[in-house]
């Protein structure tokens, strides 16, 4: 008693009101005992004979019941106002009971009699007085030392502790607080036998708690720090989620222990519980801690998507989508349940329904798929590029783009990163040839009626349009042997896999399933897969078109130029690979029939008809020359071209060696009297000769070109005295011949003469012996030289592979000109560009700046790294580069 | 150095010897090429040159002549063929 009346009042009810807007407008403290205005009862009288037998009369009223009221209000304010708290909140026991029967009159007199609070009076209510001077006693005894508390930093790893701390403090000092006014003033209004059953009696009770708990629910706020509590509920809620579920760390793994075992799932999970009955129980648990529910749902959703549940299955490449709606029903939405059971203890409609209705749950899943769909779309781009061990992570799409505004957010997503990662000049035109025919497959397994393929691959189509190489690229893939590329990569020659699509290649030898039941699918009543058209098919629609790999590619161009473009390689190819049964031209032809038109292939088909016919041809005229001569030691074979279908040819003209005209002369009669009217015209630089050079200490024998021959021949023992070129008699074996003298002799081109020097140079054949002078190297100098020409020199190469590299280094002379054009063509470009690159990233070597000139140049760079090296070579004598070995550097004088 | 050419593997193409540039008077296609109903040329879609010396497709005069308005003439020349 004397504790409680020394409490500096004032000071009290300014924190008081400096924080709480008072539900009464005064409040006072517990009358004393000497207030003086008491009137004629006596301290100690029973208010029980004048309040329950006399009624007071109109004219005694006013003055007499205020006495009686001033009276009553201090015996009942100063009853209640001696439950101390502060000795409850430490355990000892109220004096709750044994209320003495006056006080008792006192406060029925106040609470049910004519001590209530008149009408447009400012009375106060003993029921208001109660509850002002419970928040004032949270205010005073609990509050600092919560808000103290509050106001401290603590990491995420006391939250648990805060927040138990937290709310049983609240739910005690609820208790304590509810506890006179539900044991002491509730039952006087309520008990009145009148009461006919308990639900009038909640009806007059519920909203005086009610009140009651709002008025304390807002000096709890207050004292906890409302917005950081909400915060560290949700922060909670998502870290016990994530244990419960097994969900890994992001980003600190090793501050993530191993999975928590059943029963330390069971013990996180009853804390959890046990603290959110406690929030509810105080009151906290309403709106705001749904929103704060809500949002610590959706970060575990989040979580979930993210976690190593929702990895995409690249082993069994399944989807998880039905792991991920299995997990929302079963675990997620009965966390939430849970969670939502607890926090809502305050309304007491008893146990929640267990079931989660049907719709919600479809929702809550159809969240999740979204959810996920979205991560999924986000690495759509390396899905594609990993086709098909991906697999697994497009089917997981399947469900997705069932949803309002998925499919637009894919295409639009997927269509940016497109640009950002494929559509640029780093890219090769083989590599954007690849990942589009990976996204038509890919999209096929996603979207079969192929809207959503149509949308993305229009712009991949309008950029590959745009390169120049791209027809090319497409025949040369179709018609390359894919087993040959496959070689390539394994031994690292990546030269030829840059200008040839793999998966072109892959398609052409194993065409999709698909694209052969491709006809008529959506008049196929059988087909149990049948779905209605997408509704953002758009009305002239066809899908059959988009979704067969080949038939995509062949569409990129008018059918003309796919068609200029396949005569010229496929004559290439006829005329390089003469060997060949031609097998795979030949369904190369066959199938572009197919998708082209059989009109628009009659020149392939004349090409192809051609060169099969030449072999019956060199067969009937070998015969008969051969019948009449046999003593010549070469064979001469020929590809009759019908001309008028076949693509303008190199026409370089050049002397071949004699016996070689003799035999091209008896052949070209020899033809024109099997044909009729005919006449035949020789391509002296195309084809191909198997030569066999005897020098002194060794033999070379291997393939080369017809200007190359005619070269080494006219260093033949037996042509110095035809030459008629004068030489010196001491050598008259090994002769000497100039560039010039070459030129004459041969009526060649100075460009291909060099090339011959330099491709017998390079394999130790011819020797320059001064500058622009040529010799015979009969016999290999015993130092330094390398034994692998020996051997033989290149020896019986396969006609399908090239020479090695190096012994056409530097001047490369194909069938077709442009290659060299086209590095002249770019070369300050190209010059430019590694300057630059050397400047800025230091020192590289030769492979390296192969490599970024081939991701960097539009439209790639067809060319290897003895081009690499011309360029660099140059670069050095310019002095703006310097060389080390194999590595490159700006020159820094 | 002894040189010997084991294997030569040339190229040529062929053609009717007729002056270059000429055409078929009927289907106006170069002699090089096929009538319009020939897939190949040469021994599939031979030349016919007849008494007047113009020459055509043999197709396409076969083809020609069996039209009754053309009375079995050379179309270039009205000759009889
Ligand atoms: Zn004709
Ligand atoms: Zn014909
Ligand atoms: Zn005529």
């Amino acid at each position: 008693m004397a504790a409680l009346h020394e409490s500096p009042l004032s000071r009290e009810s300014l924190i008081f009101s400096s924080v709480f807007s008072l539900s009464a407008a005064t409040h006072t403290t517990p009358t004393p005992l000497s207030t003086p205005d008491l009137g004629s009862i006596e301290p100690g009288q029973s208010f029980g004979g004048v309040f329950g037998s006399n009624q007071p009369s109109q004219q005694q009223s006013a003055a007499q019941r205020q006495v009686r009221r001033n009276l009553a209000w201090s015996s009942a304010t100063r009853f209640l106002g001696q439950f101390a708290l502060e000795d409850a909140m430490k355990g000892r026991p109220t004096e709750l009971r044994g209320m003495p029967s006056d006080v008792r009159d006192a406060m029925e007199f106040l609470l049910m009699g004519g001590g209530c609070p008149l009408p447009e009076s400012n009375e106060e209510s003993l029921v208001d007085w109660y509850t002002n001077e419970a928040l004032r006693r949270f205010v005073v005894d609990i509050s600092p030392e919560l808000t103290t508390k509050w106001r401290a930093d603590f990491d995420e790893h006391s939250t648990w502790h805060i927040l138990i701390y937290t709310t049983s403090k609240l739910v005690q000092a609820h208790r304590h607080l509810a506890q006179p006014l539900k044991d002491i003033l509730l039952p006087i209004i309520s008990r009145p036998s009148r009461r006919a059953d308990d639900a009038i009696e909640a009806l007059t009770t519920l909203p005086i708690i009610s009140r009651f708990n709002r008025e304390l629910r807002a000096a709890f706020v207050q004292a906890v720090d409302a917005g950081r509590f909400a915060e560290y509920l949700e922060h909670l809620l998502v870290d016990t989620g994530r244990k419960l579920f097994s969900i890994e760390g992001r980003g600190n793994e090793n501050g993530e222990g191993p999975e928590l075992s059943r029963e330390e799932k069971q013990k996180i999970r009853e804390r959890l519980t046990t603290l959110l009955r406690g929030i509810g129980s105080i009151g906290l648990g309403g709106d705001k801690s749904t929103w704060v529910v809500g949002a610590a749902m959706a970060k575990l959703l989040d979580n979930f998507v993210d976690s190593r549940h929702m990895k995409v299955d690249w082993y069994t490449r399944n989807s998880v989508v039905r792991t991920l709606k299995h997990w929302v029903k079963e675990g997620y939405m009965r966390y939430f349940q849970e969670i939502m059971a607890c926090l809502e203890v305050e309304s007491e409609s008893g146990p929640q329904p267990s079931s989660i209705p049907p719709a919600s749950l479809q929702r809550c899943q159809e969240i999740a798929i979204n959810r996920l769909g979205r991560a999924r779309v986000a690495d759509l781009f390396d899905f594609i590029v990993r086709w098909d061990g991906s697999l697994g992570a497009i089917r997981d799409l399947k469900e997705y783009i069932t949803l309002p505004g998925a499919r637009v957010h894919l295409t639009h997503s997927f269509s940016r990163q497109l640009s950002r990662r494929l559509l640029h000049a780093g890219a090769t035109t083989s590599d954007i040839l690849d990942v589009y025919v990976y996204i038509i497959k890919a999209f096929n397994e996603l979207d079969p009626k192929g809207v959503l393929l149509d949308r993305v691959a229009r712009p991949i189509r309008r950029y590959l349009k745009d390169r120049d190489d791209t027809a090319r690229i497409i025949v040369v893939s179709l018609l390359k042997d894919v087993d040959e590329i496959i070689a390539d990569e394994k031994t690292g020659r990546l030269d030829i896999g840059g200008n040839v699509s793999k998966q072109i290649a892959l398609e052409m030898k194993y065409p999709s399933a698909h694209a052969l039941q491709e006809q008529d699918y959506d008049l196929d009543w059988g087909n149990m897969d049948w779905t209605p058209d997408p509704i953002d098919a758009e009305p002239e629609y066809k899908r059959s078109k988009s979704s067969d790999v080949i038939a995509s590619l062949l569409t990129l161009y008018d059918r003309e130029d796919f068609i200029t473009e396949l005569k010229d390689i496929l004559g290439e190819y006829l005329l390089k690979y003469e060997d060949s049964d031609f097998e795979k031209e030949q369904r190369l032809v066959e199938l572009f029939k197919v998708r082209l038109g059989e009109d628009k292939m009659q020149a392939c088909e004349v090409m192809l008809h051609d060169v099969l016919e030449s072999k019956r041809i060199n067969r009937d005229i070998n015969a008969s020359i051969n019948r009449e001569n046999v003593r010549l030691g070469s064979e001469l074979n020929a590809q009759i071209l019908s001309s008028y279908f076949w693509p303008p040819l190199r026409e370089d003209a050049f002397r071949v060696p004699q016996p070689v005209h003799a035999l091209q002369q008896r052949y070209a009669a020899g033809f024109e009297g099997i044909k009729d009217m005919r006449r035949l015209q020789w391509y002296p630089a195309l084809g191909q000769v198997e030569v066999e050079l005897q020098l002194q200490d060794r033999e070379w024998r291997g393939d080369c070109h017809p200007w190359q021959a005619s070269v080494v021949y006219a260093f033949d023992e037996s042509i110095s005295s035809i030459s008629g070129l004068e030489n010196d008699p001491g050598r008259s074996t090994t002769p000497s011949r100039t560039v010039e003298e070459l030129k004459i002799m041969l009526q060649m081109d100075e460009q291909l003469v060099c090339n011959a020097l330099q491709f017998w140079t390079a394999h130790r054949v011819l020797v320059e012996v001064s500058p622009g002078i040529y010799e015979v190297q009969e016999t290999l100098p015993a130092d330094g030289g390398s034994s692998g020409d020996k051997a033989g020199g290149s020896g019986k190469s396969a006609s399908r592979t090239a020479p090695p590299l190096h012994t056409e280094t530097g001047a490369h002379v194909s069938a077709v000109k442009s290659q060299e054009d086209r590095l002249m063509e770019n070369v300050d470009i190209y010059r430019h560009f590694i300057v630059g690159m050397l400047t800025n990233q230091g020192a590289m070597p030769v492979a390296k700046i192969l490599m970024m000139l081939k991701m960097t140049m539009p439209g790639g760079f067809p060319f290897g790294m003895e081009e690499v090296r011309t360029l660099l070579g140059r670069l050095v004598e310019e002095r703006k580069v310097v060389g080390q070995g194999d590595i490159y550097s700006v020159s820094k004088g | 150095m002894k040189v010997t050419i084991k294997r030569w593997n040339a190229v040529a193409a062929w053609r009717w010897d007729m002056p270059e540039d000429d055409v078929c008077g009927i289907c106006r296609n170069p002699y090089d090429s096929t009538c319009s109903k020939c897939k190949y040329p040469g021994d599939q879609c031979p030349l016919l040159m007849g008494d007047c010396n113009h020459s055509f497709h043999m197709h396409c005069i076969y083809a020609w002549v069996q039209q009754e308005a053309s009375q079995e003439r050379c179309p270039m020349c009205r000759q009889g063929m």
